[in-house]
């Protein structure tokens, strides 16, 4: 019954958006799961979707909620109440909830398969990094897809509609995680749509490339970039564009990404989730240069949470709060801060809209300065 | 004649509601009240140029459809994912296009629409 209704609902979208064709996929990840983004309405559908006996036929990962695993972030009755109630539909369906925003860490997705995922940087991340196929599924979308196996054919899931349509020349870098941000949202900003195809982009590492996805998709519509030398199948790529545009993105233009007029309450790393290394670096210099005066906060996956084990508890001795499970963005919490030094420019983006709480973008190393200012 | 994109049924007689400014699902309607960026659409069609705004926005809409303060279709301007997602989770049919503000008899499959 169940799977019928997310069938028919599917075949309906497919009706209207890929002339009814559908493509298989191999896992999905769904978004929307935080109760403050989805509200009691959001719980509702949830709910009555897991009470009418709905699973998941994929392996299926869910986005953060607006809870935190650990109890680090506080968040009121009402909040809690509302995420423990998606909680449990999310797990009655067979959604694995995990709460990362970075499910490819542990989802080894392989090229040129199927996945309906709905985190704008996951997206982006398995497209441009390891040219596995998804489009940008609205969450109830993801989720009806993991239910029928299936998402409508769009673009995104096919050679033609990934062929690169504008080349970008990048003059700057390596890129650190601030400036791949600033890269990423500048080709968003400039180009809107349509399929980069990117020359001269130097990532110093994991973080950096984490930082590209999250801006390029949050500042345009795009969730997918072809990067020379690392896309995999980026010579096919390159044979088949079809470049109707041209753009140059110098160090000049990074730089007006950066803000000094503020001085923060908190730094927050972590948005995307931080990986292992960039966290470590962050504990390393606090030993290094002792106890900061403002707390810094960083989000990172459960897996990577996981792997810290005792550094978490040792961390908070140095006023470094590392969770799980929740993040800045999507937490009622980070209305408690007044302006949040970050180096991510997804953070930027949303965390002002959201909350209505001041940022001051700013590279890693400087953001750590801030802390001790 | 409208382009159907997520059909109905049947040929009905509607008031037409057209909103000149853009709205986002999630904020603007209200889905107990079944008002849309302040003006009441419940039962109604709802001319507007395009859907803005989250990807939470399918949910609101699926929760007024619930409460029965829906509108009885929406026609739009320019489509997305997250309108088309929104309209076939809450059964309400999407037309692309552009109606004015009065009274229409209009064929919910089809787009055929007259006016009164």
């Amino acid at each position: 019954m169940s799977r019928e209704y997310a069938r028919e609902v599917v075949l309906k979208i497919a009706d209207a958006v890929s002339s009814g064709e559908v493509v298989p996929v191999e896992t999905a990840h769904v978004s929307g799961v935080s109760f403050l983004t989805v509200g009691e309405y959001g719980v509702e559908f949830l709910e009555h979707l897991a009470a009418s006996g709905a699973r998941v036929s994929v392996f299926t990962t869910s986005n953060p909620a607006a809870v935190d695993l650990a109890g680090v972030l506080g968040v009121d009755e009402v909040v809690a109440k509302g995420q423990e109630r998606i909680t449990k539909a999310l797990r009655a369906m067979g959604v694995n909830t995990f709460f990362s925003c970075t499910p490819y860490e542990f989802v080894i997705t392989r090229q040129r398969t199927f996945h309906a995922w709905a985190e704008s940087n996951a997206i982006t991340y398995i497209n441009t990094f390891r040219d596995a196929w998804s489009d940008k599924n609205p969450g109830p979308l993801a989720l009806l897809g993991a239910i029928a196996g299936f998402v409508p054919k769009t673009p995104l899931y096919t050679l033609e509609g990934r062929r690169p349509t504008v080349l970008v020349e990048v003059e700057a870098g390596p890129l650190g995680p601030l400036e791949a941000g600033a890269v990423g949202a500048l080709m968003g900003e400039q180009i809107g749509s349509g399929v980069p195809y990117v020359r001269g982009l130097s990532l110093t590492g994991e973080g950096a490339r984490r930082e590209f996805a999250a801006a390029l998709s949050t500042y345009s519509a795009m969730v997918f970039a072809v990067v020379e030398g690392v896309t995999p199948n980026w010579k096919e790529y390159l044979e088949i564009a079809d470049f109707r545009e041209k753009i140059r993105i110098s160090q000049g233009d990074v730089a007006k990404f950066l803000r000094n007029d503020e001085t923060p309450d908190v730094v927050y790393f972590g948005c995307p989730f931080a990986d292992v290394d960039s966290v470590l670096w962050v504990l390393a210099e606090v030993k290094k240069r002792g106890v900061p005066k403002r707390p810094i906060y960083i989000s990172t996956s459960p897996g990577v949470y996981g792997i810290l084990g005792r550094l978490v508890e040792e961390a908070k001795r140095y006023n470094v709060y590392i969770f799980t499970g929740s993040c800045l963005v999507v937490s009622p919490h980070t209305r408690k801060f007044r302006t949040i030094a970050t180096d991510s420019l997804k953070a930027v983006y949303y965390i002002p809209r959201l909350h209505g709480v001041g940022v001051v973008p700013c590279r890693r190393e400087r953001c750590l300065d801030l802390a001790y200012a | 004649m409208l382009k159907p994109v997520v059909k109905g049924r049947g040929r009905v007689r509607a008031d037409v509601v057209r909103l000149d400014s853009p709205v986002s699902l999630l904020g603007d309607l209200n889905p107990e009240t079944g008002r849309l960026a302040g003006v009441d659409v419940a039962g109604k069609v709802v001319s507007l140029p395009y859907v803005r705004g989250s990807t939470v926005g399918p949910y609101v809409l699926w929760g007024a459809a619930r409460r029965g303060k829906a509108p009885l279709a929406i026609v739009a301007e320019k489509l997305d994912l997250m309108l088309v997602s929104a309209c076939v989770l809450a059964s309400v049919p999407l037309f692309q296009g552009r109606l004015e503000s009065g009274c229409v008899y209009i064929d919910l499959e089809t787009g055929a629409y007259d006016k009164c």
